[in-house]
């Protein structure tokens, strides 16, 4: 991989449409791009891809509550300033069924679940009806705050995160990126600079 | 964009735009945290996410949508021998080493508290969470108390698409991107990011 002193060119499509179903198709498709390396960040689509019997998906569900709209419980009164809440310990929560609710942008997140191999992918009823009970717990008047949505999604989880090169015979650098769990958004840019680090050959 | 600030040219394939309903991202809460990453290097990763985090939500002037600094409480039963600690103390007791790594870090704000002392900063700082009485009731005599950012994770998904195309591509020639964003947006949303 050869630095370049200018802007590089880059090539960008973010809606192909097209699913691969192999590393040996995507390291194809590479070549025809006239790319060197490839960089594997398909998150669960590397169960498949990868075959990679590690990768498990944790589903994670949430509700959400209008931000700007979401009275509090008399309790609360005269408390002005949003927060995050977390009990992941008995009796509101526990590992697997953490309560917790987090004020993001114009929604309040409202969870939520860590279930590995649980593959529904809506919410149950009875986890509605847990959502609910949690956010008026944690301190929302639920009877009077609107639920602007629902959310159902699978953390990529793997016993440890996989983020290195494999050896590859079809003369295209293959480098994985994934299997982050449940921190994506807290490891997102460490672990892309570890990417970058392996790929242009530092040590750290 | 970590490859494309260090001048390597990329070429990027996704089925989907990073807004789709099947990315998880989309939906996750956006909570700095390490949660469910068994990694020996998710302590140094974290750190280096904390540190854009924390920049861009210190300037909300140039993206007030994309990350917010907020104070977090973790509820607990007990504090796992861990003593009472607040920013001022947290370094002079060896307890603190039964923590995680990453409540070490300045920034956070880090304490491990009682409900009671919880209840007295509240006082204070008004945040809304269930009062003293109700935590007991339940069982919750100790929290920690921290801050850290909470990423919007569909506006930082949109903006870092947008910049990624109008840094190194010439977007007029990806039909996909301009159907996902309108070039006046795609214009609008780099303006005020520079």
């Amino acid at each position: 991989m050869e630095e370049v002193d200018q802007q590089p060119e880059s090539n960008i499509d973010v809606e192909t449409g097209e699913y691969y179903h192999s590393l040996e198709e995507m390291q194809a498709l590479a070549k025809i791009l006239e790319c060197d390396t490839l960089i594997n960040c398909t998150g669960m689509g590397s169960k498949a891809l990868v075959k990679d019997p590690n990768m498990i998906g944790a589903r994670g569900v949430l509700l959400q509550l209008d931000r700007n709209n979401c009275p509090r419980r008399e309790a609360l009164e005269g408390m002005t300033k949003d927060a995050i809440i977390i009990a992941d310990s008995p009796p509101w929560g526990s590992d697997t069924e953490p309560a917790y609710m987090i004020p993001r942008g114009d929604i309040i997140a409202v969870g939520g679940t860590y279930l590995e191999g649980d593959a529904h992918p809506y919410l149950r009823d009875s986890e509605r009806t847990r959502l609910l009970n949690n956010a008026q717990l944690l301190g929302v008047d639920v009877a009077n705050a609107p639920v602007v949505g629902e959310w159902t999604g699978f953390r990529p989880s793997r016993p440890t995160v996989r983020c290195e090169e494999e050896k590859s015979s079809t003369g295209v650098r293959t480098i994985h990126n994934y299997g982050h769990g449940g921190s994506g958004w807290t490891v997102n840019v460490g672990a892309a600079k570890e990417v970058a680090n392996i790929l242009l050959g530092s040590k750290r | 964009m970590e490859l494309v600030r260090r001048n390597i040219p990329v070429t990027l394939r996704s089925p989907v735009s990073p807004l789709h309903p099947s990315v998880c991202s989309v939906g996750a809460g956006g909570l700095w945290m390490p949660f469910h990453c068994d990694d020996k290097r998710t302590d140094r990763w974290s750190l280096e996410t904390l540190q854009e985090l924390w920049t861009i939500g210190q300037n909300p002037q140039t993206d007030k949508n994309l990350v917010e600094i907020m104070t977090a409480i973790v509820l607990q039963q007990n504090n796992d021998g861990v003593r009472e600690t607040t920013k001022d103390t947290i370094s002079h007791y060896p307890d603190t080493n039964k923590l995680p790594m990453w409540t070490r870090d300045a920034r956070l704000d880090f304490q491990q508290l009682t409900v009671e002392m919880l209840s007295w900063q509240n006082i204070v700082y008004k945040l809304r969470i269930p009062p003293e009485d109700e935590l007991k009731r339940a069982g919750y005599y100790h929290a920690w108390m921290f801050q850290t950012p909470i990423v919007d994770s569909p506006n930082m998904l949109e903006v870092r698409t947008v910049l990624y195309c109008t840094d190194v591509c010439d977007f007029g020639n990806s039909d996909g991107l301009q159907n996902m964003f309108p070039p006046s947006e795609m214009e609008r949303q780099a303006a005020t990011l520079t």
